[in-house]
Order: structure tokens, then C-alpha cells, then sequence
């Protein structure tokens, strides 16, 4: 990896990318089948526990300036029971990456090219993936950097040409009897949201990180408020009972448009097409900081980084096709954005008293 | 022959005895006091070349023999009668001997010349006469005189080839150095532009020409540039397309990292902005560096009108440069893979007019790509009058042709036809031949993976273009990493008096930009 410098305003489409995954294709499902009419609340609760993560992570980053979470594992766990951390992180980030990709292969089989198979679609999305990716931060930067504003441009299309479609009578009646299920979908939610977490591997490049907070944030709202108003729109459109059996809602509210044209007779295809770049920024940035997991982790030497980076070619396309069927690759996805917000809660907090403990022991020393 | 310059070092050498031990190296052979081994001298060094012409004349009220060398294509003959033969033959002088005869009195009171140097050794004198120099030696004196008579053939400046304008001025570089200087300066009226030669090549002996703006460039940007020149001395270069190859931030890339120009106002523009300017001899043209896709897509015509239609104009430029690149691969996906995204009329339509035609979408594409990339090269070599009847030929008769013969669908001749154009659009050549590459490699990706082939291939190619660098500034400034700053005068084209802060990776500690670009 080279050495690379990112300006603090690139922390925002980074940090939005990131959060903008295929999570915002599928998340609808899985929190209409718990809190119903009313997901859209628990998007807003889960944002608001996220809001509390990505801060958390940001103080975390700013407390070991200079290093990422590997470093900062190891910095402050020591050899053994830091790596012991890092082994964590460095399953969690891998198969998220590889669950990532293989969730978009299936989107992609399912609405654009059904006749190419899976093996295929999802050696050449790796492979492209790696390649960008071992160029460094600066050049993943750069491509999310110019595709950011046309995936923010579809996003904004496709919510304003559904409003049309809107029934209000679909998110009625507004927590009546479901205030706990609401509150255990918003776990869920928060978990779908915690791409904000590439902060921590990101911030180290940032080359002005007291600017750096309010890039992050704005990212962090850009996305949120994408993902409330992708589930609320769903909702008014489809109902929470039809959207409950979509496995890609978003790509379904894509289809039921009706633009006034027949122009795009099959607006979801374009919409897959335009997502391939969205995912690609996302399964970018976690192979990347899996990359950098594994180069702390292992120790390996500068000269063999770029190794690292073709070493990620099996094993993620191993983490890909490892699910039988969509359904199982789904389920798997769920739970890690389950894993995720326990990791938040648990991981992140417990590498924050640690440093602090330290950076006390530090200064009684001196 | 060679023996004899030996000798005459040696005895130098032992005259100057323990001043310094010379090598046998023919860089460092001196001239002798005699004019007549010098002149055999120095035309024995140039191989006793037929052009070379040595002129030995009595000087000084006869008192002193002197002898002149020139190469008689590179000098104005009248200069060299007039300012040398002349005053040497017929100035009063006031010499009783040779021996109160000094360099100094003959290039300070007696010669006309503007440019007069003196000169010791036969490498540098034959330098100087290759480069269109009087060469004058005085008998007595181990000493010469360079007298610049230089009158290089040359042709006028004309109007741009490359780089026309509707409104800018129609003056272009030409392939004479001073003259290219010339168009410059003439633009810079300040101290502070600065031209820096540095000498390349082991046989041409060219000189490269630093051009930049004191107090506005980047001293990294400049210091790299110099490197890169001086660490390319040993090459032969004939053009400075060849030195922009050699310097290079990568070897193997299609993409230009440095922008060639042919108009000396675009390339006062960007030396006004903080970038490094370079001129070769004998070159058409000038070298700008860094350089960033933005500025390969900007032309002068946007600051010479409205600030609106620039920025309109800018607009259309990048949209037909995604035409230029994806249409011919979009239209691929679209027939082979995904015809359900069209609209079923259209399908319809698209699908009547190709019955009958054999071919694939990607050969027939391939066919009408590789037609107008051999009219497009036949275009470029044949003379103007011809070329003109070969467009039409080629672009009317033979597509009208291929339609009717049910080879090709008149589809593909429309989608060819708006790639074509949208190519010439292009303001940048370089860049335009870049799209041309591009295009074939869509072309298969779209036939092999459709849509997702060519989302594929934009990601892995907005990778690579972002992990370029050109002099150490990214080649997809200000696109990324954004600087909104920039923007108004990259992506838009804003009003002159909002342009008053330069690029924010030119960024020096002295900062506002006075002009435009």
C-alpha cells in the first residue's frame, strides 16, 4: 500500500460510500419483518444508535492519531492479546467484504445478467476490486470521489419518482402495539448502517483530521438519510406485507415506477447497472481494510503487501460462493450486521478505555 | 590527423605544464595560435563537410592574418560580410604589433556582432558552428570569437493545425526556438518569466528551454521537471513529442501527462497558473506540466466568449467524450445483452433494420470502427482538396453502400458516425487518440459481459486514471479530490472575476492570479 494523503472532504464520500452498500437494497426486508408499517422508525432509531457508534469510532481514531484499527489493536492490546483483538476484526471485515459482493452478484444475476454464471460475475467483480484496491486509499478515494454524486443523483431520482406512488394509508397505524418490535428492528438498522466504521481505517491518511468531523458526519447523514427514506418509501409504495417478500425492495420500488415514458422499460436493470459502482465503493473499502488487517496482523513486510492484495482474490470468492443459495447468503448478512452492532458496543468501547488507560500509564511514566 | 591534435595538446599541455594534465578526450582539445591549423583543425573535427566553409582574410591594415569558419546554410552570409569580413578588414585600428592585439580590444571595439563569446576548445567551437555561428581566430591569439550570425532556415509563424479557434488569436508555434520564445515574451511583458536552457542529446545537441513564472510555480513541480530533463541528457531527442514520452511520469500509460500545445496564448495561460512550460529545438510546439484531464478538455475558445457558452460548451465536451468512448459499447450491450432496457418501439425499430445482416454487433461495430479509423489516418496524409473527396467517399458512399448491401444495419452507421464526431470534439489530440483505444476495449467487454462488462471496465478505468500523476499533481484534478474552488474553472467555465485564485494544486505561498485560463 502506498503511502497515500486523503483530504478531510473525501472522509465524506468514503464514509458515505461506505454506508450505501447492498445493505440499502435489502435492509427494508428484514426490518419490515419485525417492526412492519413502522421500520421506518426503527431506520430512525438504528440511525440514532449508529449516530452514537460513528462517534464513538471517530474519538477512538482521534485518541491513536496516526494509526488504523489494526495498528491501534496492537498498539494498545499488546502482541498476544492485541492480536487476539485483531483476529476479530479481521474475520468480521473479510466476510462482510466477500458477503458483500456475493449479495450484488445475486442482484445482478437476478435483474441484468441471468445467463452468466455466479462463478464468473463474481471472479471479475473481485479481481476488478482488488486491482483498484492495490492501488491505494488515495486511488479507491478518487474513484468514489467521482462516482459518489451520480450514485446520491440515482438515489434522489428514484425516492422523488416514487413519491407519486405514495399511500400514506401503508405506514398507518404509527406504533400502535409495536413500539418493542420497532425498538428490536433498530438494532438491525444500526447495523446496516455501520459502514460509517471505515473511519477508523481511513482516518490515518486524512492529512487535516480536526476538519476531518464534520465531512464524517455530513457522510454519516447522507447515508442515514438515504436508507430513511429508501424503507419509508418502500413502505408507502409496496405496503409492509408485499415488501416483506421482496429480497431486493429497493430494485422493486425501481421496477414499480412508472416515469410518464417508456423510455426506461426496465428501470431496475439501469438501476443494478448504476449500483455496480456503489457496491464496488463499498466491497472497496472493506477489502481494503482487510488488506490492512492482514498486514498488521500477519507483520508482513512492505515488499510484500501488494501479495496481500492477490491473496484476497481466493479468499474472497471462497466467502462469496460459500453460500448454497440467496436466501442463505441473506440470512448470513443479517447476522453480521447483527455481529456488527455488538462489536460497536462491545469491541470499540472496550479499545477506548484501553487507550485511555494507557495513554495515562504513558503520562505517569514521563 | 588525429595524431597531429594530439600533439598540439601535448605541447599545450607542456607549455601549461602543471596547470592541468589533459586526457586524450576531443572535448577538451584546444585551438592553437595558428590560423591555419585551426581552420584545418576544426574542419578535420566536422569531417571536412562541403558546407563548411573557411574564409582566411589579411585584418588590421593587413598587419594580422585571420581566419573565419561557418557552415554556410545556417548563416546569414550578409551578417557575416557585414559585421565581421568588413569591420576586420576596414576599421582603423590602432594595433602597431600583434602583440597589444587582446581578444578583448578585437570583440569589444571592433566587431558589430550582438552576441560575441569567446571560445577555447574544438568541441565547443564546432558546437557553436553547428549551431549557426561565425567562428573567427586571430593569428597570435589561442583564443576564438563566436559571432552569432545564426539565420536557420525556418518557416513563417502560421495558424494553428491542431488547435484552431473561432475567436483567439491565429498565431502558432513554429519549429524555431527563438521564434517560439519570441511568441512568448511578446505575451510576458514582466522580469519575472523565466527561461532556463539546458543542452540534451549525445549527437543533436538540442537545447530544451524551462519556461516559468518566478513566484508562481511550484518549486517541486519545477525541480522535478528539471530532473526529469537532465536525467533524459543522454537520449537523442528530435522532437519534443519524444521528450514528452522520455519524461514521463509513466512509460506504459495511453494517457498525455503532459499537454502538448501549439498555441503560445493557451500556453501563456497555464505558465500564468503555476505550470512548467518547455520548448525544444526544431519542435513544434510547447509542453505544459503538470497535467490534468480537466485542463487536456479545455480550449481557448472557452475564455474567449461568454462565460456561460464556455461553460456550456465545457459540458457538451465531456459529454462527447463519454459518447466517443462507451456509445459504440452501449449500443453492443444493449442489442446482445439487455434488449429489454430499450423501449420496446425502439427495440422494434432496432431489430427490423437488422434482419439480414450476418454479423454480431460487435463485428459489425468492429467493421465501421476500424472504416473510419483507416479514413480517419487517410484523411491526415492525404492533401486537403483529396481528403475532403475521401470523406465523402468514405463516409456517404461506402456506409449508403454497406447499408444497402445489408452488411451493416444503418443503426450502427448512426452510432459510428456520433462517435465520430464526437471524437473531433475532443480538444486535446492526444486524448482523442486515448478514446480510440478506449472505445475497442469497451467494445469487447460489452460483447462478452454486456452492461455489467462495461460498469466493470469503468471502475478498473477510473482507477487507473485516478492513481495517475503527472509531476506529482493527480491526473484527475480537481474531480478528485474535490476542491469546489477549482471547479469554476474546470468542470464550469465561471466569469473572469471570479477566476482571480489559481488551481488549488498549484497552490504556492504567493498566490493571486492576475489573467485568465
Amino acid at each position: 500500500m502506498k503511502n497515500n494523503k486523503l483530504l478531510p472532504i473525501q472522509i465524506l464520500t468514503l464514509t458515505s460510500s461506505n454506508m450505501l452498500t447492498v445493505n440499502l437494497l435489502t435492509i427494508q426486508q428484514g426490518l419490515v419483518s419485525v417492526a412492519k408499517q413502522d421500520a421506518w422508525i426503527s431506520m430512525l432509531l438504528g440511525t440514532v444508535i449508529g449516530l452514537v457508534g460513528a462517534l464513538l469510532m471517530y474519538y477512538l481514531s482521534t485518541i491513536n492519531q496516526g494509526l488504523d484499527l489494526p495498528e491501534m489493536t496492537l498498539h494498545i492490546g499488546g502482541n498476544w492479546f492485541g492480536r487476539l483483538l485483531l483476529s476479530i476484526s479481521v474475520v468480521y471485515v473479510l466476510i462482510y467484504s466477500g458477503l458483500t459482493i456475493r449479495v450484488f452478484v445475486q442482484a445482478l444475476q437476478l435483474f441484468l445478467i441471468d445467463r452468466t454464471p455466479m462463478l464468473v460475475i463474481s471472479i471479475i467483480m473481485i479481481i476488478v476490486i482488488v486491482c483498484v484496491v492495490s492501488k491505494g486509499i488515495e486511488t479507491i478515494a478518487g474513484v468514489i470521489d467521482i462516482l459518489f454524486p451520480f450514485l446520491i443523483f440515482t438515489l434522489i431520482l428514484l425516492i422523488a419518482a416514487s413519491v407519486p406512488q405514495y399511500q400514506i394509508i401503508n405506514i398507518k397505524p404509527v406504533l400502535y402495539k409495536n413500539m418493542f418490535n420497532t425498538f428490536k428492528a433498530s438494532l438491525p438498522a444500526s447495523g446496516a448502517l455501520a459502514g460509517y466504521g471505515s473511519i477508523v481505517y481511513t482516518m490515518k491518511y486524512v492529512t487535516d483530521q480536526k476538519r476531518a468531523l464534520k465531512w464524517y458526519l455530513s457522510g454519516f447523514f447522507i447515508s442515514a438519510g438515504f436508507f430513511i427514506l429508501l424503507t419509508t418509501s418502500t413502505i408507502l409504495v409496496f405496503g409492509p406485507e408485499e415488501t416483506q417478500r421482496f429480497l431486493f425492495p429497493t430494485l422493486y420500488l425501481s421496477k414499480s415506477l412508472n416515469l410518464g415514458t417508456n423510455l426506461f422499460e426496465r428501470l431496475e436493470a439501469f438501476m443494478v447497472v448504476l449500483w455496480i459502482p456503489a457496491v464496488f465503493a463499498s466491497a472497496g473499502i472493506y477489502t481494503f481494510s482487510s488488506i490492512r488487517n492482514f498486514i498488521v496482523f500477519f507483520n508482513i513486510k512492505p515488499k510484500y503487501e501488494k501479495y496481500v492484495a492477490l491473496v484476497h482474490i481466493p479468499l474472497l470468492l471462497f466467502v462469496a460462493m460459500y453460500s448454497k443459495n440467496q436466501l442463505e447468503a441473506l440470512e448470513h448478512m443479517k447476522s453480521f450486521d447483527l455481529i456488527v452492532v455488538g462489536l460497536i458496543i462491545v469491541y470499540i468501547p472496550l479499545l477506548i478505555i484501553l487507550s485511555l488507560i494507557k495513554k495515562r500509564r504513558e503520562v505517569k511514566v514521563e | 590527423m588525429f595524431s597531429w591534435l594530439k600533439n598540439i595538446v601535448s605541447k599545450k599541455n607542456t607549455k601549461s605544464s602543471n596547470l592541468h594534465k589533459l586526457t586524450v578526450n576531443t572535448n577538451d582539445i584546444c585551438i592553437s595560435k595558428s590560423v591555419d591549423k585551426n581552420i584545418n583543425a576544426l574542419k578535420c573535427y566536422m569531417n571536412n563537410s562541403p558546407d563548411i566553409i573557411d574564409r582566411k582574410i589579411r585584418a588590421f591594415d593587413s598587419k594580422v592574418d585571420a581566419g573565419i569558419v561557418f557552415i554556410q546554410n545556417l548563416v546569414d552570409i550578409n551578417m557575416v560580410e557585414e559585421y565581421i569580413i568588413k569591420p576586420l578588414i576596414t576599421n582603423p585600428v590602432r594595433v602597431l604589433s600583434t602583440q597589444n592585439l587582446t581578444i578583448e580590444a578585437i570583440k569589444n571595439s571592433m566587431l558589430y556582432g550582438s552576441v560575441i563569446e569567446e571560445a577555447n576548445t574544438i568541441f565547443e567551437i564546432s558546437l557553436e558552428i553547428l549551431n549557426g555561428k561565425t567562428f573567427l581566430c586571430i593569428e597570435g591569439l589561442d583564443t576564438g570569437l563566436l559571432i552569432d550570425t545564426v539565420s536557420l532556415p525556418k518557416r513563417n509563424v502560421e495558424e494553428p493545425r491542431t488547435e484552431s479557434t473561432v475567436k483567439g488569436p491565429n498565431e502558432g508555434f513554429v519549429e524555431n526556438m527563438k521564434d517560439n520564445l519570441g511568441l512568448i515574451r511578446k505575451r510576458f511583458k514582466t522580469p519575472d518569466l523565466c527561461i532556463e536552457f539546458i543542452k540534451t542529446g549525445k549527437t543533436v545537441h538540442n537545447n530544451v528551454a524551462v519556461l516559468y513564472l518566478k513566484g508562481k510555480v511550484k518549486n517541486q513541480i519545477l525541480q522535478e521537471v528539471k530532473n526529469r530533463i537532465d536525467s533524459v541528457k543522454g537520449y537523442d531527442i528530435v522532437h519534443i513529442e519524444q521528450l514528452a514520452n522520455l519524461i514521463s511520469d509513466r512509460v506504459f500509460t495511453i494517457f498525455p501527462l503532459i499537454q502538448w500545445t501549439e498555441r503560445p496564448d493557451k500556453a501563456v495561460s497555464f505558465i500564468l497558473e503555476g505550470n512548467v512550460g518547455i520548448l525544444y529545438d526544431n519542435s513544434r510546439g510547447m509542453l505544459l506540466a503538470p497535467t490534468t484531464i480537466s485542463a487536456l478538455m479545455q480550449s481557448p475558445d472557452d475564455y474567449y466568449e461568454h462565460w456561460l457558452f464556455g461553460t456550456v460548451i465545457t459540458f457538451i465536451r465531456y459529454i462527447s467524450l463519454f459518447i466517443s468512448t462507451f456509445f459504440p459499447a452501449i449500443y453492443i450491450a444493449l442489442t446482445s445483452f439487455h434488449p429489454e432496457m430499450l423501449p420496446t418501439s425502439l427495440l422494434l425499430s432496432i431489430s427490423g433494420t437488422r434482419i439480414g445482416v450476418p454479423l454480431h454487433p460487435f463485428f459489425e461495430a468492429l467493421v465501421m470502427i476500424i472504416i473510419l479509423e483507416i479514413l480517419q489516418e487517410a484523411g491526415l496524409r492525404l492533401p486537403k482538396v483529396v481528403g475532403q473527396t475521401v470523406a465523402i467517399v468514405g463516409g456517404l458512399v461506402i456506409g449508403q453502400a454497406a447499408v444497402q448491401a445489408g452488411i451493416i444495419g444503418p443503426f450502427m452507421v448512426i452510432v459510428t458516425s456520433v462517435t465520430a464526431i464526437s471524437s473531433f470534439s475532443i480538444p486535446s489530440y492526444s486524448l482523442g487518440l486515448v478514446t480510440r483505444i478506449l472505445r475497442l476495449i469497451f467494445m469487447l467487454l460489452a460483447s462478452a459481459l454486456g452492461a455489467f462488462g462495461i460498469s466493470i471496465g469503468i471502475i478498473y478505468l477510473l482507477g487507473y486514471m485516478c492513481s495517475l500523476k503527472s509531476f506529482g499533481v493527480g491526473f484527475m484534478e480537481p474531480f478528485t479530490p474535490y476542491r469546489p474552488k477549482d471547479w469554476k474553472d474546470s468542470i464550469i467555465r465561471a466569469p473572469q472575476i471570479f477566476l482571480k485564485n489559481r488551481l488549488g494544486y498549484f497552490n504556492t505561498k504567493s498566490s493571486p492570479k492576475k489573467g485568465g485560463s
